[in-house]
């Protein structure tokens, strides 16, 4: 059953599916709780009668003992219940789902993405805050910032939809870190 | 491949940190939590289909939050109140932009903590930080939830079953822990308040080996009491204070360096003699030097802070776990 996060007693109906907030009927704290109806639908698992192969049958590609369903959307291999993925309306079998995940053409399994245009920005702007420390690095970290921002330009960034303009940002930024830089040695020495 | 413009629409709710954030997005058939730690993003989602139910409550964090921030405006104005037009430009700058950082916590509302639930897990959703964003939330997914499931006033709420919810994988059994260690940390924070409070009264050299003696061998009993309440059954809140010590422990150990940095500045021949710079550092004055009085009542007041706080909840924990005195013979 659904409990207070904060005393850990039921919630009852009196708290569940109001429009606003309620309080529990325990600690009191301001409580906004749903329950769907996906909470009490029965989990449904593959027809397992329908793995039962005759002869005149297709059978699955990855187990011969197996009657074949579907065939998969990408590959064309025929797919028993068990291998049958469905993902974004298609039928898929596994090695297609990895594939699509190690080339990231299956949006819905990727996971985590390297964000570099935050990188070359971050490149840009941590030794400028950490002045005395790294002042003498920027000709270093100006030229990786600007090295992040144009190599990795086509490179996929977030799974949203982002501009480039960070990445002209991170480079415009770079450029001025280095001529500040070269500025300075030559106030020093000349 | 990127998703198309359009396809996800951003929820309200944002959770930032120092170097993380979090947000959520709606999406064709799903939600999308975004995390982002440094320069990397994770997603995970939420398939409207599969969204068994979500709670939302309001959490004392902002409180806490809201108290702390009120004391900090109060000791940065205090000059500004007691000497009105004259005060130093320093206290009404640091006062008028700590007063609002206070306004804007006050504007974005109460603080909340949300769960989403399906049938494999229980995650949270750390974006919606504020009960506000969260009311709008699921207001807003409710109708989309519903074109997928179906009504939710069909729900039979008086038969909610236990076995329903997916249940977390129970970890390993807390090790018991008295507390004495914490109870000891945060009574030496208050000899660290002593400590602060030692210029106020006295500038003889003598005042300072004491009190640099107390700063300096506080992370002894931070560190005991950090690594003696891992995986303890400690309360979270003396877990978090400890931990509000060891950054307090931090910014004190960077602050009494940059005071010797900055008498070192002001007479490098001190270098030779240890001694020497400690009777420089004596002879500061905080009445002479407003940033010194705000940089010493600013660490009194976070030591004070931490020791009350943590002596209080380890002696709320000692009260709840108290076993009751066993009833007389002859009792009922």
């Amino acid at each position: 059953m659904l409990t207070c996060g904060q005393c850990q007693a039921p919630l009852t109906g009196a708290v569940l599916n109001q429009d606003g907030p309620t309080p529990c009927p325990t600690c009191g704290v301001s409580t906004l709780a749903h329950v769907y109806p996906a909470y009490f639908r029965a989990p449904s698992g593959p027809d397992l009668e329908a793995t039962f192969l005759f002869e005149d049958e297709a059978a699955c590609f990855f187990h011969p003992g197996k009657k074949a369903l579907v065939p998969c959307a990408q590959c064309g291999r025929f797919l028993c219940a068990l291998c049958d993925v469905e993902m974004d309306g298609r039928h898929l079998c596994p090695l297609c789902i990895e594939t699509g995940q190690r080339k990231h053409r299956i949006n819905t399994l990727e996971n985590r993405r390297l964000l570099y245009d935050r990188l070359a920005l971050a490149l840009v702007f941590v030794p400028t805050v950490l002045l005395f420390l790294f002042i003498y690095f920027w000709p270093l970290t100006a030229a990786a910032a600007i090295f992040v921002a144009v190599y990795f330009w086509r490179a996929p960034s977030s799974l949203l939809p982002r501009s480039k303009v960070r990445h002209v940002l991170a480079v415009v930024l770079a450029l001025a870190q280095l001529t500040l830089w070269v500025m300075m040695v030559a106030a020093i020495f000349f | 491949m990127t998703a198309k413009e359009g396809e996800y629409r951003r929820l309200p709710g944002r959770k930032d940190r120092l170097f993380t954030y979090h947000l959520l997005y709606q999406g064709p058939d799903h939600l999308l939590g975004v995390s982002c730690r440094f320069f990397v993003e994770t997603y995970k989602r939420f398939y409207f289909k599969d969204i068994q139910a979500i709670t939302c409550r309001r959490s004392r964090h902002g409180l806490v939050l809201a108290v702390v921030l009120a004391v900090v405006v109060l000791l940065l104005l205090l000059p500004v109140i007691l000497q009105g037009a004259e005060a130093h430009l320093f206290w009404k700058v640091t006062g008028t932009l700590a007063g609002m950082v206070l306004a804007l916590h006050l504007v974005r509302g109460p603080t909340s903590v949300c769960h989403i639930y399906t049938a494999v897990q229980t995650e949270r959703l750390p974006s919606l930080a504020r009960f506000r964003a969260a009311r709008e939330v699921l207001a807003r997914i409710r109708p989309l939830i519903e074109e997928v499931q179906g009504n939710l006033e069909t729900v039979p709420l008086e038969n909610l079953e236990p076995a329903r919810l997916p249940r977390l994988p129970a970890g390993p059994p807390l090790r018991p822990e008295s507390g004495r260690v914490h109870q000891v940390l945060f009574l030496y924070l208050f000899l660290e308040v002593l400590g602060t409070a030692a210029p106020f009264v006295t500038d003889h050299p003598a005042a300072s080996i004491p009190s640099t003696l107390v700063s300096t061998l506080l992370p002894i009993p931070i560190i005991i009491a950090l690594v003696k309440q891992y995986g303890s059954d400690l309360p979270a809140g003396v877990k978090g204070v400890t931990w509000g010590a060891g950054v307090y422990a931090a910014l004190n150990f960077a602050a009494g360096y940059g005071l010797y940095i900055y008498v070192l500045i002001g007479d490098p021949s001190l270098a030779e003699n240890q001694w020497r710079i400690y009777q420089a550092i004596a002879a500061l004055s905080p009445y002479e030097r407003p940033w010194y009085m705000t940089l010493l009542l600013l660490f009194g007041c976070a030591a004070l802070f931490l020791a009350v706080l943590g002596l209080a909840l380890l002696s709320g924990r000692r009260r709840a776990t108290a076993v009751p005195d066993a009833p007389l013979a002859g009792e009922a």
